[in-house]
């Protein structure tokens, strides 16, 4: 640059300057002017007590400590300049980025002194962004509806599996007492079998008949006695519940007289149907006293009594075994999935828990010869590599953090940010590695599009169109309608 | 990490570890001792007859001492020859010694064979071009057995019998300053033909015993019968042990096959004022030497220095092996003189250090052993100060390339920017922070698939746009460029190489290219020997064969040693053969000085000559300061490497490598903020500023921490920028030639304390803190969770008491001026130790830019510091930055005075009147330390009138601002005095 111009340049620009008004101060906020008001003679320094002469201001040598007194030149590491860009935004860049020699603001008024030729764009650029919003704003609603959709759905699974939840943890209690009672009743049984056997033991040793009745009796009541007073109080309860059922049941076996195939059949229906432990003290006395109710019976079983009731108490037994494993299994199949469901809902789904219903949803893409799958909130793959599981959310909920994925070689294990933009699918836009082992995805999505993206570029289209210096007729020819926003 | 290379990673951890075992950590590279050719010549208690028998003394046959006219590469000028006599077991011989004036009074000596039937090799080409060959003053016979030499005032004394050469700085001086031969361990190991080599015999005869062979087994009784019979079996053994390896070596599983037999050369030197040796850069070891044989008190290494050339994976700190790099130069510093030599010897060398005597004085004396080449050396008289053996050195290795003023900026680099958003996105991150960075880097990972010269497309769509995006935002962009060159035929530079056949090859007679692995995979290696080939490969900048190859593109060459990860000691085979002949035992040190040559002058060439080549490279040799940048290579990130990055990089100023610097942050693993902060103070200060780091490292931008972080990252960034108008000027010194002249000052930009103060032994040690030019003092806090250290500020003497003055103290009043000697400074992470030296004057700009080039019309201020007379005096060298435009007058250089009378003038050079962007800068400010009191007026008288200016003093400081005066004025009108009462 020829200095005489740059000269020329600087005084014409200086005239100016005076010219439009001695109330603007170059690289200032109209707005902000009030800052820069001559104070007796003073500039008050913006971010400390310090004053300096006025005449300090843009003098092109920086006077405050703070760096405040040179917005319009690039003497102070500080201070900020102005750029009004008609047809564009405003914009506020360090005044060091002035007659620097490179165009900065789009009205080229940071090369105020020419050094360099800064045309204005900021009409074309910003129409372009006009339109470039315009896109975005469309977007963004799309977006908008999409993701009240997706909360929705969200909502509705979210409910679903509080439902499912809910069915869970009560067939779960449910199934627990019945096991617990099943366990009793198996355990009762399995005792008189203890019983009896030990009885034939004796009987066999001392030809001995059946009055010993009470042997046995004191046998349970040892074992009664053993057991906790709680399980007692709670064995008389269901006593009291289930007397009707047994009622019902003896009477079956009344019915039956003295078929053993009905005794059989009677046997496992009272293990099914009843659900009492105690039951098992009952049928025992059922048991003898409908040996002593048919003397018959009795006389003609005499040989075969012993294989007769163990062999029904065996099957009793099995039976009810097999009952309590089924019980077991399917209780242990609802404690894992009411366990998977409590996991689900203690991940953060973020604002509205809007992510729910994007919860194990896989994305994928083909990039640089890998292929890459990522499961929102769960785990991101390369190939068969892992690239990471999701671990938690940055502040405000755009970034998902995934840690802990196969380590590298002589390295950590591979991390992975995924970056959420507001879109209207769920589609993997890059994936990068700005560091070994360490990923990046950028994602759009429309859980992140939010009202207040909208109002943001709503505000900086209003912004644009504000500043826009035109007549009447150049405003409705180059720019988009301020209805379509 | 990605998949290919997950794999690529195990085929390379295999190599590694096939490698590692006789590579990389200092236990695995090889020492003296398995070396045959060291072990050999190293020995110096070998009994008498062997060592007459085959280490014979040097004798000059009298007779034969002439000097003659001779040219020199096209240089006439002056040189003496001379015989000696020189016989090896039965093998009788004569050698030619040679002695060159250089320019500058230094004394080139070189000894090789008459006759031989192999060439030995010169590496003339690490000297000047033109070659500085210069004339005797007179030569006479000076004493019995012994001629005289004069050169530009030095005397040098050649005695015959036995050898010994005497150098005499000045006429007046007793004793002399080097002396050559004075143990008698200059030694040549005599080419000879195979078939009647001296150890061929035996060779055979060990490896198998071939009775049938009458003709060797006659050779056996003859050598026996010629050397006595009584001695036969101590002649047998002195024979075995001289020939031991003599053809073939198993060094460390690698084996090395040596067709050319023994071929050795050895001498030792002596530096009678000598007390303490600096140089024989590269080494990550103390800025002083040490003794190297364990026996002796003060030794620190048992083993030799040694010189070759090697990518040493993560190299540990305080050993003497050799790095990437030899400079084989020596300073031998005493208090009243310094002296110097540089061995000229481009294969394998070892150095030994020890303390001497020469008149029963103590004094030093070095031992430099290499495996082949000529013997020869540069003896430097050197004179008072260390100054002079650095200008002498100059004159015969040339000035540093005037450098490219962006290179002094920031730059940021990284293993690897991944693509081309990343990268715009790091650019754009310097604005965004207002960070001052004049270049980004591109390593290895953006060509396609390690093939240099081409981008990764898909990364890296669109390079133009990327390079042009960079420069709209007034920087650079650096791409990579190795030697290795991808065996593949598809690739263009492959197959246009391996049609010309500028591969070096296997050591076999075939014609076939040798290749071995690095990061392309299987590779070739280019002959940068040939020029030839340097020729073809300047070409490649162009672009015609790069593509995109824009006008802010330069370039940095990298594993240029060469690396071979299959190979041994991680580099190529000593026995592979080059184009010229040459087997690479002796070329390997300057290997990559050939290629930075050639990358050099593909730079300059590819840009018509107007824009200075800037290319950064990891190997070098004496001279490769020609031709630009290196860097201390693949250092770690912890304190320890940051401390001896200091006196890393000070070897390589005092060695004429001013353009240089350490991987900022360390290069291996992660630094924690505190490290990464101290590390940008400390290199702020120091020549070469990048930030570099490792693939597996975490990301360590500026802005990749907390704020705090990033605002002292960007503080010590701001420094460096502040004091840019002081670096370019010392920088411009150092390169020109007249630099004695026209800046007075001409040492290397960053000096040890040494150099200023030589004859203060406090400073000898000294590498913990340095100058720049001969004004600031800076000493950065070198430990972790330290915010104090000492400073020793050297007082001067009782004629001329140094004055100190705190530029950043923070502290009370008057801390401004130091206390001399040692001093305790407080220094918090943000405050930068730098002392102004009373007497001196520094040029600064404080405006903050984006990066160099955006500076150029600011204004700049003067930091003056007043020595204890009141006076002080300095130096500002503007120009374009990157042309050689100044070449023709288009520069500035403006002299300060400040006089006791409290006036300051200014002189421009006259030569320097042609205009360029930035050419008529104003002074806006001037701070004056150490006035006695405030001045009562200050003004400008200028060509018509005087004018008062504003002026406050604060704490003993003088601050005069708002000045508009032209730094260097050249008109009448401009020109400007300022006075204060």
């Amino acid at each position: 640059m020829r200095p005489v111009l740059v000269f020329v340049i600087s005084t014409l620009l200086l005239v100016i300057q005076e010219t439009c008004g001695l109330n603007t101060v170059r690289g200032v906020n109209p707005k902000q002017m009030r800052l820069y008001e001559n104070k007796e003679g003073f500039f008050h320094c913006l971010n400390s007590s310090q004053k300096v002469p006025y005449s300090s201001l843009n003098d092109d040598f920086c006077d405050c400590d703070d760096g405040t007194d040179e917005p319009g030149t690039a003497a102070c590491d500080g201070s900020t300049f102005y750029c009004e860009n008609i047809g564009f935004v405003p914009m506020n860049i360090p005044s060091s980025q002035v007659n620097d020699g490179i165009c900065d603001c789009c009205d080229g008024s940071d090369e105020w002194l020419g050094y360099v030729e800064c045309p204005n764009r900021c009409v074309q650029i910003g129409k372009r962004r006009l339109e470039q919003i315009l896109d975005e704003v469309k977007t963004v609603k799309k977006g908008l509806n999409k993701r009240e959709e997706l909360k929705n759905l969200s909502s509705l699974r979210a409910a679903a599996l509080h439902n499912k939840m809910k069915f869970l943890q009560v067939s779960i209690q449910e199934a627990e007492v019945l096991e617990r009672k099943t366990k009793k009743e198996f355990d009762w049984l399995e005792h008189v079998l203890k019983v009896i056997q030990a009885r034939e033991l004796a009987m066999n040793v001392s030809t001995g008949n059946f009055s010993s009745n009470s042997s046995v009796a004191d046998i349970i009541t040892d074992r009664e006695s053993s057991n906790d007073t709680e399980s007692m109080n709670s064995l008389q309860i269901e006593e009291h519940e289930m007397t009707p059922n047994y009622e019902k049941n003896s009477d079956e076996i009344d019915r039956c007289s003295w078929q053993t195939d009905c005794i059989l059949e009677t046997c496992q229906n009272v293990s099914k149907a009843y659900t009492s432990s105690h039951i098992l003290l009952r049928l025992q006395k059922l048991f003898f006293d409908f040996l002593s109710k048919f003397p018959v019976l009795s006389k003609f079983l005499a040989g075969s009594q012993r294989e007769i009731d163990t062999e029904i108490l065996q099957l009793c037994i099995n039976n009810l075994q097999e009952q309590l494993e089924n019980l077991r299994s399917g209780l242990e199949r609802n404690r894992t999935e009411l366990e998977r469901i409590q996991q689900y809902f203690s991940v953060d789904y973020g604002p509205e828990s809007v992510f729910l219903a994007l919860r194990d949803t896989c994305l994928e893409v083909t990039s640089q010869g890998y292929h890459y799958k990522l499961c929102l909130l769960s785990q991101v793959f390369q190939d068969s590599i892992n690239l990471g599981k999701f671990s938690r959310w940055d502040s405000n909920h755009t970034k998902m953090i995934f840690m802990d994925g196969t380590p590298c070689w002589n390295g950590p294990a591979r991390s992975t940010i995924v970056n959420l933009i507001c879109g209207v699918n769920e589609t993997i836009l890059k994936v990068s590695e700005p560091a070994k082992c360490q990923y990046q995805f950028w994602v759009t999505t429309c859980a992140v599009c939010s009202v207040d993206e909208m109002k943001k570029l709503r505000d900086e289209a209003s912004l644009i169109l504000s500043n826009f210096n035109f007549t009447k007729e150049q405003k409705s020819a180059t720019v988009p309608k301020h209805d379509e926003l | 990490m990605l998949l290919s290379k997950v794999i690529f990673v195990i085929i390379f951890v295999l190599l590694y570890t096939v490698s590692c075992s006789n590579g990389a950590k200092w236990s695995e590279l090889c020492k003296c001792e398995e070396l045959s050719f060291c072990r050999r010549n190293r020995a110096t208690d070998q009994a008498f007859v062997e060592a007459s028998l085959f280490y014979p003394k040097m004798r000059i046959k009298e007779a034969s001492v002439k000097a003659q006219k001779v040219t020199v590469e096209g240089v006439i000028g002056d040189m003496l020859n001379a015989q000696l006599e020189y016989s090896v077991g039965n093998i009788s011989t004569v050698l030619v010694l040679q002695i060159f004036p250089l320019i500058g009074g230094s004394f080139r000596l070189t000894i090789a064979e008459e006759e031989a039937p192999l060439l030995r090799f010169d590496t003339r080409d690490a000297l000047n071009e033109p070659f500085p060959l210069g004339h005797f003053d007179r030569s006479a016979d000076c004493e019995d057995g012994a001629t005289c030499l004069w050169n530009e005032g030095r005397k040098l004394i050649l005695k015959y019998s036995p050898l010994e050469l005497l150098l005499f700085s000045n006429n007046e001086s007793l004793y002399p300053s080097v002396v050559v031969n004075h143990h008698q361990l200059t030694k040549l190991e005599v080419l000879q033909d195979y078939s009647s080599h001296l150890c061929a015999s035996l060779q055979v005869t060990n490896l198998e015993s071939r009775a049938n062979s009458e003709s060797l087994d006659d050779n056996i009784r003859s050598d026996n019968i010629s050397l006595g019979k009584d001695m036969n079996t101590t002649v047998d053994s002195m024979l075995q042990t001289y020939c031991e390896n003599a053809f073939e070596e198993n060094v460390h599983g690698h084996v090395d096959q040596k067709k050319r037999g023994l071929e050795a050369v050895a001498m030792d030197i002596t530096f009678p004022l000598g007390e303490h040796f600096y140089g024989l850069a590269e080494r990550a070891a103390d800025l002083s030497l040490s003794f190297t044989k364990e026996s002796l008190y003060g030794s620190v290494y048992s083993e030799p220095y040694r010189f070759y050339n090697l990518d040493v994976f993560e190299y540990e700190t305080q050993k003497p092996l050799g790095l990437y790099g030899s400079i084989p130069l020596l300073y031998a510093l005493g208090e009243k003189s310094t002296s110097g030599c540089l061995w000229l010897n481009a294969a394998e060398t070892f150095v030994d250090i020890f303390p001497s005597n020469w008149s029963q004085e103590t004094s030093l004396s070095s031992h430099f052993i290499s495996e082949t080449g000529l013997l020869d050396v540069v003896l430097f008289p050197g004179g008072e100060t260390p100054q002079e053996v650095f200008n002498q050195y100059l004159l015969v290795t040339g000035r540093p390339a005037m450098t490219q003023r962006f290179a002094l900026g920031y730059h940021q680099s990284r293993w690897n920017y991944r693509d081309q958003m990343d990268t715009l996105t790091v650019n754009q991150r310097f604005d965004q922070f207002n960070i001052p960075c004049d270049v980004i880097w591109l390593d290895i990972e953006h060509t396609n698939g390690k093939r240099y010269f081409t981008w990764d497309m898909e990364k890296f769509p669109d390079p133009s746009s990327l390079l042009k995006q960079i420069g709209d935002n007034g920087r650079k962009l650096v791409t990579i460029v190795d030697p290795h060159i991808k065996v593949d035929n598809d690739y263009f530079v492959y197959r246009e190489a391996k049609t010309n056949q500028f591969f070096i090859r296997k050591q076999d007679e075939s014609e076939a290219e040798y290749s071995g692995w690095c990061w392309a995979g299987l590779s070739a290696y280019l002959d940068f020997v040939s020029d030839k080939v340097r020729n073809w490969w300047s070409k490649r900048f162009h672009p015609r064969y790069y593509p995109h190859f824009g006008d802010n593109l330069y370039t940095w060459i990298d594993m240029n040693e060469p690396t071979v990860f299959d190979g041994p000691e991680n580099t190529i085979p000593k026995s592979v053969r080059h184009l010229d002949g040459w087997e690479h035992r002796q070329v390997h040190n300057m290997y990559g000085f050939y290629m930075h040559k050639a990358t050099y002058y593909g730079l300059l060439q590819s840009r018509n000559f107007s824009d200075r080549p800037f290319v950064l490279s990891r190997s070098f040799f004496t001279g490769s300061h020609r031709y630009g940048a290196v860097w201390t290579g693949d250092n770690q990130a912890n304190w320890e490497h940051l401390r001896y990055s200091i006196p890393m990089i000070l070897s390589l100023q005092i060695s004429g490598m001013i353009l240089s610097g350490a991987d900022v942050g360390g290069f291996f693993f992660d630094p924690d903020p505190e490290l990464l902060i101290r590390w940008y103070e400390t290199a702020a200060f120091q020549p070469f500023f990048r930030a570099h780091a490792h693939e597996d490292t975490r990301r360590r931008e500026p802005w990749e921490f907390d704020e705090r972080t990033t605002m002292l990252m960007r503080k010590a960034v701001l420094r460096r920028y502040e004091f840019m108008p002081y670096w370019y000027t010392l920088f411009a010194a150092s390169s020109s030639s007249h630099c004695e002249a026209d800046f007075e000052n001409c040492g290397p930009p960053m000096r040890p304390l040494f150099w200023e103060f030589s004859s203060d032994r406090k400073t000898w040690k000294e590498q913990t803190e340095w100058m720049i030019g001969n004004a600031l003092l800076v000493a950065p806090i070198l430990e972790k969770d330290s915010s104090m250290r000492t400073v020793y500020l050297p007082p001067g003497n009782s004629s001329h008491l140094e004055q100190w003055f705190d530029l950043f103290a923070t502290e009370s009043k008057m801390a401004g001026i130091g206390q001399r000697g040692f001093t305790q400074v407080i220094a918090p992470l943000g405050r930068h130790i730098v002392f102004q030296r009373g007497g001196t004057i520094v040029p600064f700009r404080n405006r903050t830019r984006r990066s160099t080039i955006c500076m150029d019309r600011d204004p700049v201020g003067l930091r003056i510091a007043l020595d204890h007379n009141g006076q002080a005096k300095g130096i500002i060298y503007l120009d374009d930055g990157h042309s050689f435009l100044y070449e023709s007058g288009h520069f500035r250089l403006a002299k300060y005075l400040w006089n006791a009378t409290g006036t300051l003038q200014v002189m421009v050079h006259p030569l320097g009147n042609k205009s360029f962007v930035g050419s008529e800068v104003m002074i806006e400010k001037i701070v004056v330390y150490g006035m006695k009191q405030q001045p009562n007026r200050v003004y400008v008288s200028s060509y018509l009138n005087h004018t008062t200016v504003n002026f406050s003093f604060r704490d003993g400081v003088l601050f005069i601002n708002k000045l508009k005066l032209k730094a260097a004025p050249m008109n009448g009108n401009d020109k400007w005095e300022l006075h204060i009462y």
